[in-house]
């Protein structure tokens, strides 16, 4: 139970306290006999107060102190929440839910989706992490952390009698300073396959077991390397994330070529096909209704017959334009052909086509055409007029696998893959969700580390750093901002302190081990999470995302000064505020 | 075309799960296991055959439903037919033991009928001795959700759930039409989404379309329109039937709900007439838009309008009976499509179901005498604001089940008497007897042999004079045993009061300023756009004219 005072007539009150009476009160008595209690206590809130009670007498009052204790209540609350899971060595949460659902994760972001949060600050808090994962895929445990840290540390001076804006004044001044700091820390590094496994290590170790971790960092790393084309923007999407509940996770692998999630429907059609061209198309090979079928708009039933079977020719003859481009490129050669179609083929198309020895899949995803294009070249085709043989693209090996009764299509062995498929296997649901939510974030942490040109050096190091560079800043600011930035500075300790508690060690003594190593050396300082030792993070190849840091920085920052500021809260006509 | 006429069907919100449930129950229910006598119903329709990974053959429904976060009771996500649920062992975590924290839900009860389901399918011995009737359940008071009375498992890639928003939620409430909307532009549900149907549309031959169930009147009539443009957009050329429901009661019943309600209609309505190839609103109630209104009322039930458990099994009961005209195996085979296009000609994309439940016959009449001797209407309408009585009707499909040949006419009578006599067929007699009941009517009657099914857990909502076999009688049905199958009837209808539902919502809505509701300028919603969306529902109400009829 905390003390909180009171800024306007400089008492004591123990919010919750008040809280809990104001509740009670208002059930039991009528709006008037509340006040009276609020007067005795609090002289100048009393005629404001009345007279929104008047105008809504079901809406529930916090002002200022109190405000301020139930956003710093609840940004501890979602804190000691999210604390154990930060770094390496966090606990691994299992949710199960009534009906005996599985999830196990200690990705904050996941974690942040699972949770109900009613309190409206922590789902404030809450969503500003979800935003940070959004933009980066990485560092919204950080997140809540930090905005936590900096609110507790704020609510130290407040309760000595600073104002709240003085604090983020300082705040202010301090983000700025973090930010030139962070500018000087960043390593600028070429984007080699050693640089961005080591990034993509750091993130992947934080979210899996190690030795899973370093499976998917290879396989991360080259998947993105796979789908640069240059200095274009990395369009992501162009890795192709499919599960298959099969075997163990380690099993985990990376396709270079594409994988569908389905197969052909025919019986006749090959199973595996060798040195095989590769006809993408959007074009339906079904008979449907045409547009107007009902039979209003026909004399008689020989007309309406007529027009079905016209339409079937017009299906059959797509079919057949298909087939003679297979029989002039593939006759008398050891190549094959294979279509793969967005829309509809249906059972008479397929016999057609299997007659031929075509392999075809139906319902391809909208997606998989661009990515069969850049997978083994050629282009999705609208329309089957005119098709030659630059329209194709071509695979060394197309085969299919059956589970159960789930289809897959590998489309393997192409020439130059531009667009690749990560084939996740895992012996339940609940593993293949984890890995894919840990897959995401790998390659996002990867495609920032390209973007950004450099990288920040992780283990706590950048943490100490700022911490060191602020509480010198402090001493050239003037005034009573400098509390702020103090504030500021004590609350970014927050991460390599839950590192080392995480990791069983003693918060105090890693930290000044670690600020003492970082004076001496004069350059960052981490922790090892294994030994509890200083360590210097580039020797053991820690790094962060430098936009992951800045858009901790930033965001943390507002959203924790914008809180401070909070001297009212109000809600109309709902349930208690504290939930 | 042989194989195929496939039908994918989508549930979106809480509501129309619970019509859904009891859908599926009801077809289940009339499952033919005894392989010398093939069921008239064609299941393949609506259900897909499917393998485990052990090699089990299932059959289960072609069907993806969304629901929010806390709404499906004991029922895992993906079911337990193709994974067992797993123990809860930490030990099992690839990570140090001791960091795993294990977080339980606590479990929740199943009720009396679940359990017998689960041990009557673990023991896989007919509980049931010869000649004994099905046992009956009253699950009134135990129906929470709509999983606490579904007898049929679901395929695990039928299930969503919504995290972000929670079932009964005060604070955060699913309950406006671009929350939806929204929802539906997240790439990951949508990637997700998309991809499920699209596992279903390739695993068909020959799909006919779309069943679209989705509550009307919160936050999952803008994800089921989102959905419905997605699906116009991908597959332009399948049929899309589409049911926007309205519970029959709301928990909440301020001025301000009961407008957003109105909005999300409204909203929902214009997308609806814009990407469906038909639709039909269904309401328990009379009135619908603001509130439901007076609940309908059925000469031979009793049932409980404030209960989602027994309104919903009534709506069911007409969208089985109503969809058999293309479910059939036997008879006149037509399509979806040709039941949509011929409704909504001249841009009537707007229908009105109806239904009759029990078929009331006493228990030796014959079907023509029943006709002969009928008072009042046929059937109830189910749609809001709408009255099928003395209305003038365009078009409309009927669908008569459990009405065996063997009942259409007494040898006895008189061959002069009676015109309808020289009928031969169910179907002709009540074809007959809709054209002598009202001028200039094109209707579509299809008559089917199998009743409707509705022993448990469809609830025991017949009254007492309705008999075990749904015959209408003067005596009443001893106590303690349930109706096991009823006769029904039921139709879509296009017809001229369909004008008269919209130009009320219209006229609701037009009393409304959006600027009022801030829920909706907040999540997206613009001023123009919602005028346009008010023109084009004044638009689709001047097609009911008749001016225009032809």
């Amino acid at each position: 139970m905390n003390t909180y005072r009171c800024q306007s007539d400089q008492l004591c009150y123990d919010a919750e306290v008040i809280c809990a009476l104001y509740n009670q009160l208002r059930k039991s008595y009528p709006v008037a006999l509340v006040c009276i209690v609020w007067y005795r206590s609090l002289r100048k809130e009393i005629r404001k107060m009345s007279a929104i009670s008047l105008l809504n007498p079901k809406a529930e009052f916090a002002r200022a102190a109190q405000a301020l204790a139930i956003n710093i209540t609840a940004a501890k609350g979602i804190q000691d929440v999210m604390r154990t899971n930060l770094g390496p060595k966090g606990t691994m949460k299992m949710l199960v839910s009534g009906s005996g659902d599985i999830k196990i994760t200690k990705d904050g972001n996941v974690l942040l989706h699972e949770m109900q949060i009613q309190h409206p600050t922590a789902s404030l808090i809450a969503r500003a992490s979800t935003a940070q994962d959004d933009m980066t895929g990485d560092g919204t445990t950080s997140t809540v952390l930090v905005i936590g840290e900096l609110l507790k540390q704020a609510d130290l001076y407040i309760s000595e009698g600073l104002h709240p804006r003085i604090i983020t004044e300082g705040f202010d001044k301090a983000r700025a300073k973090t930010l030139e700091v962070l500018e000087k820390l960043k390593i600028k590094i070429e984007p080699t396959r050693e640089n961005l496994l080591d990034v993509a290590r750091t993130s992947l170790r934080t979210k899996i077991h190690p030795q899973l971790a370093d499976v998917l960092t290879d396989i991360c790393v080259d998947a993105v390397l796979a789908v640069r084309q240059g200095d274009k923007q990395i369009d992501l999407h162009m890795v192709e994330i499919i599960e298959m509940q099969h075997k163990t996770s380690t099993e985990t692998s990376l396709v270079r070529g594409l994988v569908l999630d389905h197969g052909s429907r025919h019986p006749d059609m090959p199973k595996r096909v060798e040195n095989a061209y590769i006809l993408t198309c959007n074009v339906s090979m079904e008979y449907e209704k045409s547009e107007v079928t009902a039979g209003f708009f026909y004399k008689s039933a020989e007309e309406r017959e007529k027009l079905v079977s016209s339409e079937r020719d017009f299906i059959e003859k797509r079919v057949q334009k298909v087939i003679d481009l297979k029989n002039k490129l593939c006759n008398n050669t050891d190549k094959r052909f294979v279509v793969i179609n967005q829309k509809g083929i249906d059972p008479m198309s397929l016999d057609m086509l299997a007659k031929e020895g075509i392999l075809a899949v139906r319902r391809a995803k909208r997606r998989n055409m661009e990515r069969l294009a850049l997978a083994c070249g050629g282009t999705a085709m609208n329309c089957v007029d005119d098709l030659t043989e630059e329209h194709l693209g071509f695979a060394g090996l197309v085969y299919e696998h059956v589970l159960g009764e789930s289809k897959y299509t590998f489309v393997e062995e192409c020439k130059f893959p531009q667009s690749v498929t990560i084939l996740i296997k895992g012996p339940n649901q609940h593993t293949l969700t984890q890995i894919k939510d840990a897959i995401r974030d790998g390659l996002r942490t990867v495609k920032n580390a390209i973007d950004d040109g450099c990288l920040v050096p992780g283990a706590g190091a950048f943490e100490v750093a700022v911490n060191q560079e602020l509480l010198q800043y402090k001493n050239e600011v003037r005034g009573k901002a400098r509390l702020g930035i103090q504030a500021y500075a004590e609350a970014f300790l927050v991460i390599p302190k839950t590192l080392a508690a995480n990791s069983g060690f003693d918060a105090q003594d890693t930290i000044v081990k670690l600020q003492e190593e970082a004076q001496l050396l004069g350059e960052p300082v981490g922790l090892d999470v294994n030994s509890g030792e200083a360590i210097r993070p580039a020797d053991v190849g820690i790094y962060d995302n430098y936009i992951v840091k800045k858009q901790i920085i930033n965001s943390c920052s507002v959203i924790a000064s914008n809180l401070l500021l909070v001297d009212e809260i109000m809600r109309a006509g709902m349930s208690s505020l504290k939930g | 075309m042989a194989a195929g006429r496939e039908i994918v069907t989508l549930q979106f919100g809480c509501y129309s799960n619970f019509i859904g449930a009891h859908w599926w129950n009801l077809q289940e229910a009339g499952f033919e296991y005894n392989a010398d006598n093939p069921s008239e119903i064609n299941h393949d329709v609506l259900f897909r055959e499917g393998v485990t990974s052990k090699g089990h053959v299932t059959f289960t429904p072609r069907l993806l439903l969304v629901d929010l976060k806390g709404s499906l009771g004991h029922l895992r996500q993906e079911g337990d037919l193709y994974n067992h649920p797993e123990d809860v062992n930490p030990n099992k975590v690839q990570w140090p033991v001791e960091k795993v924290d294990v977080l339980c839900t606590p479990t929740v009860e199943k009720n009396e009928f679940i359990n017998d389901l689960e041990s009557e399918e673990n023991v896989m011995v007919n509980t049931e001795a010869p000649g004994s009737l099905p046992k009956v359940y009253n699950l009134d008071s135990v129906t929470n959700v709509w999983a606490d009375y579904l007898r049929t498992r679901y395929h695990p890639r039928t299930v969503s759930i919504i995290n972000e928003y929670e079932h009964n939620s005060d604070t955060k409430p699913f309950d406006v039409f671009n929350q939806g909307a929204n929802l539906w532009k997240t790439e990951q549900f949508q990637d997700d989404f998309t991809d499920r149907i699209r596992m279903y549309a390739e695993e068909c031959d020959n799909m006919q379309g779309f069943h679209i169930l989705l509550d009307g009147s919160d936050g999952f009539a803008g994800l089921g329109t989102s959905a419905l443009e997605y699906l116009e957009d991908e597959y332009s050329t399948k049929s899309k039937l589409v049911f926007p429901t309205i519970p029959s009661e709301f928990s909440n019943t301020t001025t301000f709900q009961d407008s957003v309600r109105l909005l999300n209609l409204a909203l929902g309505f214009h997308s609806l007439a814009e990407h469906s190839s038909l639709f039909v609103p269904l309401c328990m109630g009379s009135s619908g838009w603001r509130q439901p209104g007076v609940p309908r009322d059925f000469p031979h039930l009793r049932y409980n309008s404030s209960l989602a458990y027994h309104s919903s099994a009534v709506l069911a009961a007409a969208l089985d009976t109503a969809t058999l005209r293309y479910r059939l195996k036997t008879g006149m085979r037509t399509s979806l499509s040709e039941m949509t296009d011929s409704l909504s000609r001249l841009g009537r994309r707007v229908a009105v179901a109806s239904l009759g439940l029990p078929f009331a016959m006493e228990y030796d009449a014959y079907l023509l005498d029943t006709l002969e001797q009928w008072e009042g209407p046929l059937w109830q309408t189910l749609s809001p604001n709408c009255n099928l009585e003395n209305d003038r009707i365009w078009i409309q499909s009927v669908v008569l089940r459990g009405v065996p040949k063997l009942r259409l006419k007494s040898v006895q009578m008189q061959q002069d008497r009676n015109p309808a006599y020289t009928c031969t067929s169910v179907q002709e007699m009540l074809s007959l007897f809709l054209t002598c009941c009202s001028y200039a009517t094109a209707s579509h009657v299809t008559s089917a042999d199998s009743p409707c099914n509705v022993s448990s857990p469809f609830p025991q909502i017949f009254s007492e004079f309705v008999g075990l076999d749904g015959s209408v009688s003067t005596q009443k049905r001893p106590g303690n045993i349930g109706v096991y199958s009823v006769p029904a009837i039921a139709g879509l209808h296009s017809c001229r009061s369909v004008g008269d539902m919209l130009a009320a919502l219209n006229m609701e809505v037009r009393k409304l300023q959006l600027k009022r509701f801030h829920c909706f300028c907040n999540s997206g919603l613009e001023e123009d756009e919602y005028e346009e969306c008010l023109n084009h529902l004044a638009l689709l109400r001047e097609c009911y004219n008749e001016e225009f009829d032809v």
